[in-house]
């Protein structure tokens, strides 16, 4: 499974695939989210994305190499 | 690993800012910015249409970023690649949503929300209100991403800004 694969929705499943410890995870996240001001909030999901572009280059590589 | 260029976006809003250009944050990053902690591998601005000059020199000749366009295309949008990171401009005056409902960037502009940040100086972006962004989220065929997104604007618009959060 591709990290795009197993985060359809973003970074999360669809929440309706959300077990008990899953929500609150995420509750938990969106708190800590929003704690920062816009500007860290955008820098945040640039990283996210950065590392989740890196994921998938990665995963890719294996693909090829095997 | 070869590190990714860097690239700012809120440093480049400030940029834009300071050369008066008029433009809204729209798509999943105004949804970051309405609270939602949630992923997107690019920037989508829409851009008052008279700017458009001014936003392709700054960014083609003033950043030197990449597009497969001049800056005298007159395509509705145009995609801007600085190193990995897209930027997808669009210049269209009004659009639709598959339910019919009209929305030009004038009015979108007008009740647009206007984020202030001074952790950055002249760092200021507006993105449309929670009735524009449902909106401007059924222009296409819904993907799981959009789904979501929808889901979240409507129980913000519903409960509140920080009810996500309870």
């Amino acid at each position: 499974m591709t990290p795009r694969e197993a985060s359809p929705g973003g970074f999360l499943r669809s929440l309706d695939q959300l077990d008990a410890d899953e929500v609150r995870a995420l509750r938990e996240n969106l708190a800590w989210f929003l704690r920062f001001g816009p500007v860290e909030r955008l820098r945040i999901a640039a990283r996210q994305a950065q590392v989740m572009r890196r994921l998938q280059r990665a995963h890719d590589g294996v693909r090829r190499a095997g | 690993m070869q590190a990714e260029p860097l690239f700012d976006f809120p440093t480049l809003v400030s940029e834009l800012n300071a050369r008066g250009v008029r433009f809204l944050l729209v798509g999943r990053q105004a949804l970051v910015l309405h609270g939602a902690p949630v992923l997107s591998f690019d920037y989508d601005l829409w851009v008052d249409g008279s700017e458009r000059p001014r936003i392709l020199h700054f960014l083609l000749v003033e950043k030197g970023f990449e597009s497969s366009a001049g800056l005298d295309d007159p395509r509705p949008l145009i995609s801007v690649y600085a190193g990995q990171e897209k930027l997808d401009l669009f210049f269209h005056r009004a659009v639709r949503s598959l339910d019919g409902v009209d929305l030009d960037f004038e009015a979108t502009w007008r009740d647009a929300i206007e984020i202030v940040d001074e952790t950055l100086p002249g760092f200021r972006v507006r993105i449309p209100s929670l009735d524009h962004m449902i909106v401007l989220k059924k222009l296409r065929a819904r993907n799981a991403k959009d789904e979501e997104d929808l889901k979240y604007l409507l129980a913000k618009k519903t409960h509140g800004a920080d009810r996500q959060s309870d």
